[in-house]
């Protein structure tokens, strides 16, 4: 039931602070009631002069009254018969009043419902592209190496931060054929789930061409012609391809309109750029005219490559100014001695220091490979870092062959005489193959590490497995009388008696044996 | 490695081609060998065209000789290149198992 408001009924008297108004001034209670003053209406009658006086302060009322338009509304009625006639209307008008209000406030609850169920449903449409998005940015996380390859040969550090949009960028290191290491990178043009699906489709042609072997720039073009095809949509990809070959330190590279890949060289403390740059890949206007270009630059121990994507050096900050691959330069040139994970913090650091709070508008990816042996190891193998060995890892006894190989080709561009290549290769196979049976005992999942180094002067290799080792200072002499009939126990003795020194760590899992070509002993006779 | 076997009226020659460093070409040789244990004449191994051997070869040529000792048959090492026989004759084989350079010492071997 709706209730009637009270209200305060004064008879003719005037009050201060009140607008003190003739019933029949419509425009000045109007006025009265757009500024939320108090009114005094005065001379409230029944039917005179131009108008119903009482119906129209009737119907003023519920406005003011309901909607706090003003606080007090003060009556002055002219007579007693308009009062009474008044409160008669005003009950009946207002209880009209009050039911259209009623209607209207059902109107607008309903209303309200309908807002909220189209609410929802859009709130469900959007958490569900959400979801999907958030899907594909898991799918392309998944697509980012988990941890890199553990190279004996290489000091990898990497970073990778998200803006939230699903975007294109993707590195890895993959050991492809012959122990050779691919450094990639690539940047899929635009964002969302069409970038993020020719990314995942890119990193599966890449792996598998990689793996397959080939030089970078067969590699581009390969994906280039599958990519063309594929992709539909206009976007394209940047890439850079490096392939490391570990036996003669070197790095065969493509760059496929990718930024410029930074080297810095611990030689000299200075940066160099690996321009040698062709067309980006995978645009169907490129199908037939792509033509990927690839050069090799030698590596030289502790020289670090730094790889990434155009994420930082067009990161803004709130000056609108970018921080451009000559600030990221000047970064590696001042902290290239770093070792690389310290090198990437830095870079992260100084790019946040840039941007002041202003957020990152792509993906920021980095990638910081630094060449040559972990100290470890280095340490282990006999060899001194200014030696700069090579370094091969095998793990099983089909591939000592393919070491051998390498190492005599070495030799042979020394100039090694020919004679010589027999005994070099019986020493190294007898080496490895100790590791791997002896040290080993063909675990696939333990390593041997070679080293080697070859100069006109001297042939040196360090062969260290994962073995427990073994008691060195006792090997039994084949040529005895007790050994002559035994089946084994004749590879180091051979080792022994065609290199020049022998040694050994002191848990005897590590063999380094050195060879002076322009001393050495006479060929074939046993020093037992 | 490839393996051919010649057989002649006083002896088995099994003539290795290539390098033997594989555990593969020893399994060849291996098999080829067992095949022949039902013989009676000498054994061969014609190593001329080996170009390549490792300890484990060594190794398996003194058990050959030792198996072919028991039966009371020959076994001999033919012809090495000069690498090859450097090698037999620095580890002391050649002080066991006889290496044979020429054609008419082996068939003075292989009969005696």
């Amino acid at each position: 039931m709706i209730k009637t408001p009270d209200l305060k009924v004064h008879n003719g008297k005037s009050i201060k602070g009140y607008l003190d108004l003739d019933i029949f001034h419509n425009g000045a209670i109007n006025k009265a009631l757009e500024k939320h003053e108090n009114i005094k209406l005065r001379n409230i009658r029944g039917k005179k002069r131009n108008g119903d006086g009482l119906l129209l302060c009737i119907s003023i009322i519920p406005s003011v009254l309901l909607f706090e338009i003003a606080d007090f509304l003060i009556l002055s009625f002219s007579d007693l018969t308009a009062k009474e006639d008044f409160h008669k209307r005003y009950k009946k008008l207002y209880e009209k009043e009050m039911r259209e209000r009623e209607k209207l406030s059902q109107f607008n609850l309903r209303l309200n419902e309908m807002v909220d169920e189209k609410k929802h449903k859009l709130k469900k449409i959007y958490d569900d592209i959400s979801k999907e998005l958030e899907i594909a940015r898991t799918v392309q996380d998944g697509l980012l190496p988990k941890e890199l390859p553990n190279l004996v040969n290489m000091d990898v550090a990497s970073a990778f931060i998200p803006t939230g949009k699903v975007g294109g960028d993707l590195f890895d290191i993959i050991v492809a054929r012959d122990r050779k290491v691919a450094v990639l990178i690539f940047d899929v043009s635009g964002h969302g789930v069409p970038a993020a699906l020719i990314a995942a489709m890119s990193k599966m042609l890449f792996t598998y061409y990689i793996e397959r072997g080939g030089s970078p720039a067969q590699i581009f073009s390969e994906i280039n012609k599958r990519l063309c095809t594929y992709i539909q949509t206009g976007h394209y990809i940047t890439a850079f391809l490096g392939i490391i070959d570990p036996s003669n330190n070197t790095m065969t590279y493509s760059r496929a309109g990718h930024v410029l890949p930074i080297l810095f060289r611990k030689s000299n403390n200075e940066v160099t750029y690996l321009h040698c740059g062709s067309v980006f890949i995978g645009h169907p206007s490129l199908v037939d005219i792509a033509k990927y270009n690839e050069d090799t630059v030698k590596l030289e121990w502790q020289d670090k490559l730094l790889l990434y994507t155009d994420g930082i050096t067009e990161s803004i900050n709130p000056s609108g100014e970018m921080y451009t691959l000559k600030h990221l330069t000047e970064v590696v040139k001042d902290s290239g001695a770093l070792e690389p994970e310290s090198l990437v913090k830095e870079i992260i650091h100084d790019n946040e220091i840039f941007r002041g709070g202003s957020p990152l508008e792509d993906d920021f990816t980095l990638l910081c490979i630094e060449f040559g042996c972990k100290e470890a190891i280095l340490s282990e193998s006999g060899f001194q870092k200014e030696d700069s060995p090579g370094i091969v890892l095998i793990n099983a006894h089909q591939e000592i062959e393919t070491v051998c190989s390498v190492i005599l080709r070495e030799l042979d561009r020394n100039g090694y005489p020919s004679n010589y290549f027999f005994q070099a290769h019986l020493c190294i196979h007898e080496m490895l193959s100790n590791a791997i049976r002896h040290g080993n005992r063909y675990d696939p999942d333990k390593k041997v590490i070679v080293l080697y180094r070859v100069t006109l002067e001297s042939f040196s290799i360090s062969v260290i497995d994962e073995g427990d080792g073994f008691d060195y200072t006792v090997l039994p002499n084949p040529l005895s009388d007790e050994n002559l009939l035994k089946d084994h126990g004749r590879g180091l003795f051979l080792i022994n008696n065609y290199m020049d020194e022998v040694s050994f760590n002191t848990k005897g899992n590590r063999i380094m044996a050195i060879k002076y070509p322009k001393k050495g002993k006479e060929n074939g006779t046993a020093n037992n | 490695m490839e393996l051919q076997i010649i057989e002649n009226e006083n002896r088995s020659t099994l003539l290795p081609i290539g390098k033997m460093c594989e555990i593969t070409d020893y399994s060849e040789l291996k098999t080829a060998v067992e095949n022949l244990k039902s013989g009676k004449n000498a054994v061969v191994i014609d190593l001329s065209r080996v170009t390549f051997i490792t300890s484990q070869g060594l190794g398996l040529f003194i058990s050959m000789f030792k198996s072919f000792k028991k039966s009371g048959r020959k076994f001999i090492l033919f012809n090495p290149r000069d690498d090859v026989g450097r090698t037999i004759e620095a580890t002391g084989i050649s002080s066991v198992i006889p290496l044979i350079r020429t054609e008419e010492e082996l068939n003075k071997a292989a009969t005696a």
